[in-house]
């Protein structure tokens, strides 16, 4: 097994008095796609921004790559270049057509040159299916829509790793599909993901792994077909029936 | 009994004669006098008052008197004729002449070349030259000529606006009302009045605190046309029996124009004339209807109103523009998010002291009107720094630095108006604060504050109007120019009035158009109220906005 790209260790989080993160351990290896689900206000979304830098860790340490990015002198910036996040609410930029909210993290960012950033944008999107939107501002999509071009955003910076937050939970149920579709694909070629998200079937087919998590701790964590097959303990097994009888 | 037949006889005698008398008076001729009798004090009509020296006007119940009305009946009698008065318009003049409607015209028609050669002008039978008025105990009392006026603050009837040039450093002052002139005069605010004689006259029954001084027929007098000063009567043309006799007696009244004996003749009838209507220095110097005004005013004033309404918008676009420039900077750096952790203490001590002072500024400069603040800049400067500002850094300095003050608070409110999830996405893909503020943040700020901004330039329009007090002259000023020489406050208000209209309502349909042209997404609150401007505190860009919302 090759060196963790993430390693979460002894995370907690509070804000003000309150707990919301209780000393999380966890790693994700290069190729991975985790999975995190539990109940709604059990932490997940606040775990991820935590690890995006969004939110500034209470206590311990998140090393990507091997180093701890909670510290001081890392610029959280150029850090988040590196690490995709996918959001519920999707987060395009109001004010651009769909190439440009593709582009603009290339060439602000990463100073790519606009050609560069361009063929660049158009290939990602090609691949969630929007190159016939280009021109559209995000006013104009769908919600599927949107968030397949913050999917192709995301990629264009050519992160290491990607962050989803519940990112089908907006949409109508005939939408979900076309994303759950990409991120599908993106699973296939490889690409580490870390995944919040409430689509069970999905969590079971895709991941190489699942995190359940419940009042801000990691209850259990396994191999799909043994999590939701057998799980080991009673908060998963009452949480996912609950989930399937929804 | 002889001596008693003799008495009878006598009065019989007595009796008889004055029937004669009586009688020839009847067989008298009759010498028809056209007067305008609305020239104060020349000629007016009025009620009958018991008083003999009333003249019935033809035609009507009323009398007529005046100083027209004085030297008519002084003329008909000499020339032995019973005076008819006939009331007539000024441009009816030539025609009753010609018509034989009236035999003689008093005042009212102008001694040119025009007139001459359509009637014959007498004599004059009054000079109304222009002259001073001063306090009688006051320093230019003495002047013995328009030059020794230097410097003074002086009055001028709008028919002399042309003297002022004549008066070295004149500093000519404005009054709404003639008996608020005359005020001046006696409390030294003003020190001379420019107006004609019968005026001054007529003032000097009143304000025996006055003097008037008159270098008529001097090198030192001001230039005005004889014929605005020789009052002259005139017969139709050709009659040269009537014009020779009224000559005869009107240079009597003269000797030919001897200076002394007839201003001391002309100004006593003058002064019999006034004193029966001292009401006169108060009037109003002509009534013609609004539209003729309005006409008047725009011909001798529209480039001026132009002019201002120029300078007002000058004014209103560069304060709006750098009050922009300004709101940005504030709002941007009231909205820079303090990082705890990675943030020095000396930057984060820095941006609090920028903080406080810009909230100060935001609430001084609106928490004040601007007119005060325009005093209190433009002489503060001079006073505590002796910096001496030309009156258009002030007002482009004043005008932004206000509305400045306003969209700050308007800048701060609309970036945070704008959804954290703009931030957050930004932050996602590495953009740093000023990256996503410059590329995603204050685009859409801009957007959405854009009827703000157009709100200010209305206001800023309007609001310049109080920059006179700083002696820009804006449109504002020009309106207090224009009646400052011809007293039409209404018809001057009501053209600024459309002036200033016109330049919001352009404005408005402008703005409207922009707003549409830079695309109404749906994507866009745009903020129409105030509301976004007034929320206040210090806020901490963007944690404190945060709902649970957002935290999904
Ligand atoms: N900025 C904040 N201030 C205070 N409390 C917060 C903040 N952000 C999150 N929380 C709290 O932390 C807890 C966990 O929130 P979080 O959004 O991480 O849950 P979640 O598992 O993502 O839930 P969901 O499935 O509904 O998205 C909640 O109780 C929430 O109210
Ligand atoms: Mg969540």
């Amino acid at each position: 097994m090759s060196e963790p790209i993430l390693q979460i260790k002894h995370l907690s989080k509070s804000f003000g008095t309150h707990q919301v993160l209780t000393d999380i351990d966890f790693n994700v290896c290069p190729g991975d796609v985790t999975t995190i689900i539990g109940a709604s206000g059990s932490g997940k979304s606040t775990l991820l921004r935590c690890i995006n830098l969004l939110e500034e860790p209470t206590s311990g340490e998140i090393l990507y790559n091997g180093n701890d990015i909670t510290a001081k002198s890392v610029n959280p910036a150029s850090y988040r270049s590196k690490v995709g996040m996918v959001f519920q609410s999707f987060n395009l930029f109001n004010n651009m057509s769909v190439l440009k909210n593709c582009m603009i993290g290339q060439t602000k960012v990463l100073k790519r040159s606009k050609e560069e950033a361009e063929a660049n944008a158009m290939k990602f999107l090609k691949h969630v299916g929007m190159d016939p939107y280009i021109n559209a501002k995000p006013a104009q999509l769908s919600g599927g829509m949107k968030q397949r071009v913050a999917i192709a955003r995301a990629l264009a910076m050519d992160p290491e790793i990607l962050l989803f937050d519940e990112p089908t939970s907006a949409l109508d149920p005939q939408m979900v599909g076309e994303v759950l579709a990409v991120m599908r694909d993106l699973a296939k070629s490889g690409m580490t993901m870390l995944i919040v998200t409430h689509e069970m079937a999905f969590a079971r087919d895709v991941s190489s792994r699942v995190v359940f998590m419940k009042d801000g701790v990691i209850c259990e964590d396994g191999a799909p077909e043994q999590l939701f097959g057998n799980p080991q303990q009673e908060a998963t097994r009452e949480f996912l029936s609950r989930f399937m009888n929804n | 009994m002889l001596k008693k037949l003799s008495v009878i006889a006598l009065v019989m005698l007595m009796l008889l004669t004055c029937s004669i008398g009586i009688f020839a008076d009847e067989a008298k001729e009759v010498l028809k006098v056209g007067i305008t009798c609305d020239n104060l004090p020349f000629s007016w009509e009025q009620e009958a008052d018991g008083n003999a020296k009333l003249v019935k006007i033809n035609d009507s119940e009323l009398y007529a008197y005046g100083y027209d009305v004085i030297i008519a009946n002084r003329m008909a009698n000499k020339l032995g004729y019973t005076l008819e008065i006939v009331k007539l318009d000024s441009n009816d003049f030539v025609n009753a002449l010609e018509e034989g409607k009236v035999d003689a015209v008093m005042s009212g028609l102008v001694n040119n070349d025009e007139n001459s050669e359509k009637v014959d002008f007498t004599v004059p039978f009054y000079y109304n030259n222009v002259v001073t008025l001063v306090k009688a105990d006051g320093e230019y009392v003495s002047a013995a000529s328009v030059s020794d006026l230097a410097g003074a603050n002086v009055f001028v009837a709008a028919e002399y606006i042309d003297c002022l040039a004549s008066i070295p450093d004149a500093n000519a002052i404005e009054y709404d009302d003639m008996s608020a002139m005359l005020e001046a005069i006696v409390s030294n605010e003003c020190n001379a009045a420019i107006v004609n004689r019968s005026y001054a006259k007529a003032a000097l029954t009143t304000y025996t605190e006055l003097a008037m001084l008159d270098f008529y027929g001097t090198d030192g007098d001001y230039s005005v046309p004889a014929e605005q000063v020789e009052i002259c009567m005139a017969v139709k043309k050709g009659n040269a029996e009537l014009l020779e006799a009224l000559n005869v007696e009107l240079n009597k009244l003269s000797l030919g124009m001897n200076k002394e004996f007839t201003f001391k003749n002309f100004d006593s009838s003058m002064h019999t004339a006034i004193t029966l209507n001292p009401d006169f220095i108060y009037a109003e110097p002509e009534t013609a209807s609004f539209i003729d005004n309005i006409v008047k005013l725009w011909n001798r004033f529209g480039i001026t109103y132009l002019t201002g309404a120029g300078t007002t918008l000058l004014i209103s676009v560069v304060g709006t523009f750098f009050g922009c420039v300004i709101g940005f900077l504030v709002g941007v750096v009231q909205t820079i998010p303090v990082d705890k952790k990675r943030d020095s203490l000396l930057k984060r001590a820095l941006l609090n002291v920028v903080r406080a002072v810009m909230r100060a500024y935001v609430e001084i400069f609106r928490g004040t009107p601007m007119i005060v603040q325009a005093v209190f800049i433009y002489y503060g400067a001079q006073m505590m720094f002796d910096i001496k500002m030309d009156m258009w850094t002030a007002a482009f300095f004043i005008v932004s630095i206000n509305t400045g003050a306003y969209m700050a608070e308007t800048v701060r409110g609309g970036i945070m108006s704008i959804d954290i999830g703009q931030t957050e996405g930004a932050k996602a893909i590495g953009m740093t604060h000023v990256q996503t503020m410059m590329s995603v943040i204050l685009p859409q700020t801009f957007r959405v504050i854009i009827p703000q901004i157009g709100n200010n330039f209305i206001i800023n329009i309007k609001d310049t109007s109080v920059l006179s007090v700083i002696s820009i002259s804006d449109l504002f000023f020009s309106h207090k120019a224009a009646v400052g020489a011809l007293y039409t406050y209404f018809e001057s208000a009501t053209i600024v009035m459309l002036i200033y209209l016109t330049m919001t309502m352009v404005t408005s349909v402008l703005l409207r158009k922009l707003e549409k042209k830079l695309g109404g997404d749906a994507n866009y609150d745009v903020a129409t109220t105030d509301t976004l401007a007034l929320t206040s505190g210090t806020y901490n860009f963007p944690d404190k906005k945060k709902t649970k919302e957002d935290f999904r």
